[in-house]
């Protein structure tokens, strides 16, 4: 075990059975933690095919290494399962308090099995585990579940729940906590409430321990220093995310009216956001502080729910703007896919492809009261709203032609509000993406800043092309920005502080290895962790390949090969279908995959013999061993060997 | 005479960082519950809090204490000898700006000492990225 290790929590919500074990060194070599060990328990676990809303689904909460340490802005988890929203591999990653609340508590990782009878939620203490019912707590929307249960249990305990979209199995339900942050992507929030799964909530006292507290104060302060010194860090930290709107609105990039339009209104610029912003808040450790606080009762709004929920439904009041954010987020509902569907549907019946029959009422686009009773009639899947609710999927509604309007990739609408025709390698990103349309996954636009070449050949191994047009050296950027992103989401650290996410400068994975050793007494090569980043990312495409995704899924909705962005500076471009073939063959030769894009089979071999380590192997306890065992209640006490040699009971006690 | 660390609310973003170094310091281990700068966060009540000992002149925590665990130094700064504390709390219930801090693990109080005897001065000052935390005298 390494210094701060947690335990692994096996929950079978059918059964009421609760195993803890604790993840082998093994895999942890091999996966880190956060989202690689999430995906090393999905591809175990995980049936191929199975429906994403049924109990047969894996859905895994699990904590980065460093989650919850002094290594800066240590605060995030990811939250993974099948997505209902896709039907591929969905994850999510997510800020605030409850990852690092969650470590603090004993535990890194959360495997919940099954279906419970009625509302549950977790309560996990130090080390213990309990589930309880949540009837009094289903029905109400995020805030307010979350003010109960602080009412009920105490104000220093953290939360993860869903709203009531997420009850109503809605396919782009969030999982929330706080007032803002989200495990936006994938429909995590459909997961829970498929699993009757309210709530997890986590009160840790016990605390991390760490390997090496001197040097892990002194680097943290070395970190913490250049970082403040970084122009992003300092601009993110005045006027969050918003700053983004401005850049891609003045490029003409800008997701305007479904992607029909590619530049807005200026009213959404961060300086007007900025006007309704009481206070700049943070996640955990973060010494960005990203968030605003806003005059009108919530957080945000982050640049991709201005920008789609506002220029992308043609709303350019500030104010409405910040309204539906607030709106959204209380419902537990995915800006990104919402503020995606709904514009789509708005063009769908301009165009006479969907009519009133189907709608119920006219649709068009700059109505904010329309915008809102549909965001409202999503979460509670009613009319047209129920339709919309299933996300991509509402095209079996709404006809094959309408997949032509849909602005999303293996299933899942794109969540930033740049329209990526003009800048080639963010369009690549965005078809590469394991969890299907997504920047944070990739974002490769360090391009767009026109770099001298010795500093993109420090970057990428070679110098590469800053004309952002074209299609020439773009696969490199993505393999290197996704291998990055892989690292930060198993390390538990911010994107935002991370290299080469909108700087060239700011953390990389040399830092990311002292902080992984002074915190835990691991040791790792930056070598390593980039050998550790395309495994995982092997390991998403078999995962994806096995839910039946193939090179042709690796692609652009069709606006963006077929139509000319029509606005501004961007006028006239769009993707070309054959440089595109082009640049994806490159990305595979990169990757090692064929040119179908599948992994190689030392590579399938490998990830095979991994695969076959038992989940318990530390508790002595296989797989199929904890499915047949019958627990009497919560309270087993059940001893199991640790690594350290010790019994350990149920309730985490040593004995 | 010792005076306070003195906190700056508006400017608190409430990222925790002094309570986790501030326990790393005092425990060994990162527990920000039991620190002795503890920030009280409530995003629905807008509420960024740190909360620690004002060092006052005549300290109810060190009336209080059975054990004669807390102690004032000549120098005004209330000080904890954790071996001595037994956990009994009455100083936690005696402060009047709830600035004693319960650590449930170790069964001891915690509070800020302004780093006694350290040469660098109070860690969570040092650590705080918006300044607001400073030293007496300072912005």
């Amino acid at each position: 075990m390494f210094t701060s290790q947690g335990k692994l929590a096996i929950v079978n919500l059918s059964s009421g059975e609760v195993q803890f074990t604790y993840t082998p060194q093994k895999l942890v070599d091999k996966y880190l933690g956060g989202r690689g060990l999430n995906m090393y328990y999905l591809h175990k676990l995980l049936k191929p095919g199975v429906d994403p809303l049924s109990p047969d689904n894996v859905l895994i909460f699990g904590a980065g290494m460093l989650t919850g340490t002094l290594a800066p802005n240590s605060g995030r988890i990811n939250i993974t399962a099948k997505s209902p929203e896709s039907g591929i591999l969905g994850d999510a990653n997510i800020g605030g308090f409850f990852g690092a609340e969650m470590r603090l508590a004993g535990f890194d990782r959360l495997i919940i099995l099954g279906k419970a009878s009625s509302p549950v939620y977790l309560y996990l203490e130090d080390g213990t585990l309990e589930i309880r019912p949540a009837d009094q707590y289903w029905g109400y929307n995020v805030n307010d579940t979350q003010k109960r249960l602080r009412h009920d249990l105490g104000e220093d305990i953290q939360t993860a729940c869903i709203g009531r979209s997420g009850e109503k199995m809605v396919r782009m339900a969030c999982v929330m906590t706080g007032l803002k942050n989200a495990a936006g992507r994938g429909g995590m929030g459909a997961v829970m409430g498929s699993k009757n799964l309210k709530a997890v909530v986590v009160r840790g006292n016990q605390g991390l321990q760490v390997h090496d507290a001197a040097g892990l104060y002194k680097t943290r302060q070395e970190l913490q220093q250049y970082l403040l010194k970084s122009k992003v860090c300092q601009t993110l930290g005045k006027v969050g995310t918003p700053l983004l709107y401005e850049n891609s609105n003045n490029l003409g990039a800008m997701r305007t009216n479904n992607s029909q339009h590619n530049s807005f209104a200026e009213s959404l610029n961060a300086g007007e956001v900025e006007k309704f912003a009481e206070k700049m808040l943070s996640c955990y450790n973060c010494v960005v502080h990203c968030r605003h606080r806003n005059k009108l009762g919530g957080e945000g709004p982050d640049y991709s729910t201005l920008a789609l929920l506002g220029a992308n439904c043609g709303i350019a009041d500030t104010a409405q703007v910040i309204e539906l954010n607030n709106l959204v987020n209380d419902l537990g509902l995915d800006s990104s896919s919402t503020g995606t569907v709904i514009p789509w549907a708005i063009e769908l019946y301009e165009r006479g492809i969907i009519g009133d029959k189907l709608t119920g009422q006219p649709l068009e686009f700059g109505n904010f009261e329309l915008v809102k009773s549909l965001i409202l009639d999503i979460a509670e899947r009613r009319g047209l709203g129920n339709l919309l609710a299933e996300s991509s999927q509402a095209a079996r509604f709404f006809g094959e032609e309408s997949k032509d309007y849909l602005i999303a990739v293996k299933g899942l609408p794109q969540s930033d509000p740049h329209d990526v025709r003009y800048i080639k390698s963010f369009a690549l990103g965005i078809a590469t993406s394991s969890r299907g349309a997504d920047h944070l996954r990739s974002r490769p636009t360090l391009d767009i800043l026109g770099l001298p070449a010795e500093v993109t050949k420090k970057i990428y191994g070679s110098p590469i092309s800053t004309d952002v047009t074209t299609y020439e050296d773009k696969e490199k950027m993505v393999y290197y920005h996704e291998n990055m992103y892989v690292i930060t989401d198993c390390l538990g650290i911010c994107k935002f502080i991370c290299h080469s996410f909108n700087s060239p400068n700011l953390l990389n994975d040399e830092h990311f290895a002292t902080l992984v050793k002074e915190t835990t007494g691991l040791k790792f090569t930056p070598a390593e962790l980039k050998e550790i980043a395309k495994r995982i990312i092997d390991l998403e495409r078999i995962i994806n390949m096995r839910e039946g995704v193939t090179r042709a899924d690796d692609t652009l909705p069709k606006r963006y090969f077929d139509d000319e962005m029509p606005d501004g500076k961007t006028r006239g471009h769009k993707i070309d279908r054959q440089e595109f073939a082009k640049m994806l063959s490159l990305y595979y030769q990169l990757r090692n995959w064929d040119q179908d894009g599948k992994p190689s089979t030392v590579r399938t071999a490998e990830l095979e013999e991994l695969a076959a380590v038992e989940l318990a192997e530390t508790a002595g306890v296989s797989v199929k061993e904890l499915a047949a065992i019958e627990l009497e209640g919560m309270a087993s006490a059940k001893l199991k060997k640790r690594n350290d040699g010790k019994l350990e009971t149920a309730e985490g006690g040593v004995a | 005479m010792a005076k306070p660390i003195k906190v700056n609310v508006e400017k608190c973003i409430g990222c925790k960082s002094c309570s986790l170094v501030c326990s790393l310091t005092k425990t060994g281990s990162i527990r920000p519950k039991a620190a002795g700068v503890v920030v009280h966060i409530d995003q629905f009540k807008k509420e960024e809090k740190p909360i620690l000992c004002r060092q006052c002149k005549k300290p109810k925590c060190v009336e209080v204490c059975p054990t004669g665990s807390l102690t004032q130094t000549e120098d005004g700064v209330v000080i904890l000898d954790k071996s001595k504390c037994t956990g009994c709390w009455a100083c936690v219930d005696a402060c009047p700006f709830g600035a004693m801090h319960r650590d449930p693990i170790d069964k001891a109080a915690v509070k800020c000492d302004l780093c006694y005897g350290s040469s660098d001065g109070p860690r969570c000052v040092s650590i705080c990225p918006v300044q607001a935390l400073t030293l007496p005298g300072e912005a």
